[in-house]
């Protein structure tokens, strides 16, 4: 029910026609984060052609190392740009608040470790830093943009899960959910048994590759939290709200995939043409990481304005 | 707790209980937004001009008049007019929430709302107002109930 004393702020009749052009205004920032995605894979599939007809490893390096880590930045900072709008959206103590601020976090973490890994961390003409401080971003960028970044959306996607079944459109796995998920397990948990034996046997790990540790039984976590929202998003057929949450798992589900294929290719299993594909995972996943608020904020403008399509937030 | 538009229109028309009244007109000395907001909401349906400094604000309130006597006309050509009320009612809200919930969603959130559709805003508002907030949803039950019955 309307609660007149935060409405009665701003006459509606000044609102309405405000809100439906944020909306437009959303549409086309989203629009523009595919827009710029789509360009730069294209750019990525004419340099890897390249690399492979020439031979010269220069064309993936030169289009990965200057756009990719400025395309990299610009999504990162996207996404908490439009998390933080989607944020101030919701009133104190309403539940998807709770849900947007470790997203929101989150998103700082993702900035933070992509500018630290992707600019300050390489040897780059984008790099104001000294060549000897490259390491040290890179580790502090890895632990951020990894273990910090990843525990902060998981809390996120949980808050959003409880809403989710609040409302009574909770998904449930599938056996074909779990058929991925188990063997990802498995290994995990491989991992994780392989570790405790060599820190057993003497290994003495560095504190960077300790706090990197929680990195895969946290994309697990992500992995199960993405598909049971995509679940429920599926429960309640497609609308405007599900496409934030199908975002988020699509992102979700990108990372996973370039997280396995760079340990594929650290281990030999990937070839080095193919290889080069996986550096190209992370940009569709950074684009879905800032459509995901886009997406909500679109909805929430849209329902200010009360439209029910995206043409009549245009009219 | 602030009382809601529903709420105060009851109240001008002394549709609720005695405890309830005094409750609200507790809240109405105490509560300047309310107050104002309540003394709007009489002008406008007094059609005077009220105290409303603010000529949109007014605007907001005649709106609001207009909504509140289409939903008692509403109410009054329902029972006559069966198109009005049940499915017909709960595919015309459907249609309007579908784009943002789902439209299995909101299939189910409507299913248990009532042939009269007397618990329709409190059975729709609640669930868009998890996902949306409070605010968006607010705004957006106003444009359904405006858009699938008052103009009806």
């Amino acid at each position: 029910m309307p609660q007149l004393c935060e409405s009665s702020t701003v006459p509606s009749a000044l609102r309405w026609p405000f809100r439906a052009r944020s909306a437009v205004r959303l549409a086309s920032v989203s629009s523009a984060i595919l827009l710029a995605s789509g360009v730069f894979l294209a750019l990525g599939i004419v340099a890897d052609a390249a690399w492979l007809l020439t031979g010269n490893r220069a064309w993936v390096e030169v289009v990965f190392r200057v756009p990719g880590a400025l395309l990299m930045a610009l999504l990162a900072l996207t996404e908490l740009w439009l998390s933080v709008r989607v944020l101030r959206q919701y009133s104190p103590g309403e539940p998807m608040r709770t849900a947007w601020w470790p997203i929101a976090f989150s998103a700082g973490c993702d900035l933070a470790g992509t500018v630290c890994v992707q600019v300050l961390g390489v040897e780059s003409p984008l790099n104001p830093a000294p060549v000897s401080a490259a390491s040290a971003f890179r580790q502090f960028g890895l632990v951020v943009g990894g273990p910090c970044r990843f525990a902060l959306l998981a809390a996120g996607l949980y808050f959003a899960l409880r809403v989710y079944r609040r409302s009574g459109f909770l998904g449930r796995l599938n056996a074909l959910d779990w058929a991925v998920l188990g063997p990802i397990a498995v290994y995990i948990g491989v991992e994780a048994g392989g570790l405790i034996l060599a820190v057993e046997r003497g290994k003495r790990p560095g504190m960077g590759e300790a706090l990197n540790w929680p990195v895969n039984p946290l994309l697990w976590v992500l992995l199960v939290e993405a598909m049971m929202l995509y679940r429920s998003v599926q429960k309640m057929g497609p609308g405007w709200i599900g496409w934030c949450w199908k975002a988020f798992s699509a992102a979700v589900f990108l990372v996973a995939l370039g997280d396995i294929g760079t340990w594929a290719t650290a281990y030999g299993y990937l070839p080095w043409p193919w290889a080069a594909a996986v550096w190209s995972i992370w940009v569709p996943a950074g684009a879905a990481f800032a459509l995901a608020p886009a997406y909500q904020l679109q909805a929430i403008q849209y329902a200010y304005s009360g439209r029910t399509s995206a043409a009549d937030a245009v009219a | 707790m602030h009382p809601d538009v529903e709420t105060l229109v009851r109240y001008r028309g002394g549709e609720l209980t005695r405890a309830r009244r005094a409750e609200i007109a507790v809240h109405l000395r105490r509560c300047d937004a309310c107050g104002l907001e309540y003394d709007r909401l009489r002008a406008a349906l007094a059609g005077e001009p009220g105290t409303a400094r603010e000529g949109a604000s007014l605007l907001d309130a005649a709106m609001l008049a207009a909504v509140v006597v289409g939903i008692q006309g509403w109410e009054a050509a329902a029972a006559a007019n069966p198109a009005w009320s049940g499915d017909a009612l709960k595919s015309r809200v459907a249609a309007r929430i579908g784009p943002y919930l789902g439209a299995r969603a909101a299939a189910g959130i409507l299913q248990p709302v009532s042939e009269t559709g007397e618990d329709l805003l409190s059975t729709i508002e609640p669930v868009l107002a998890l996902f949306l907030g409070a605010r968006a949803a607010s705004r957006l039950v106003t444009s359904v109930v405006d858009a699938a019955i008052v103009r009806i």
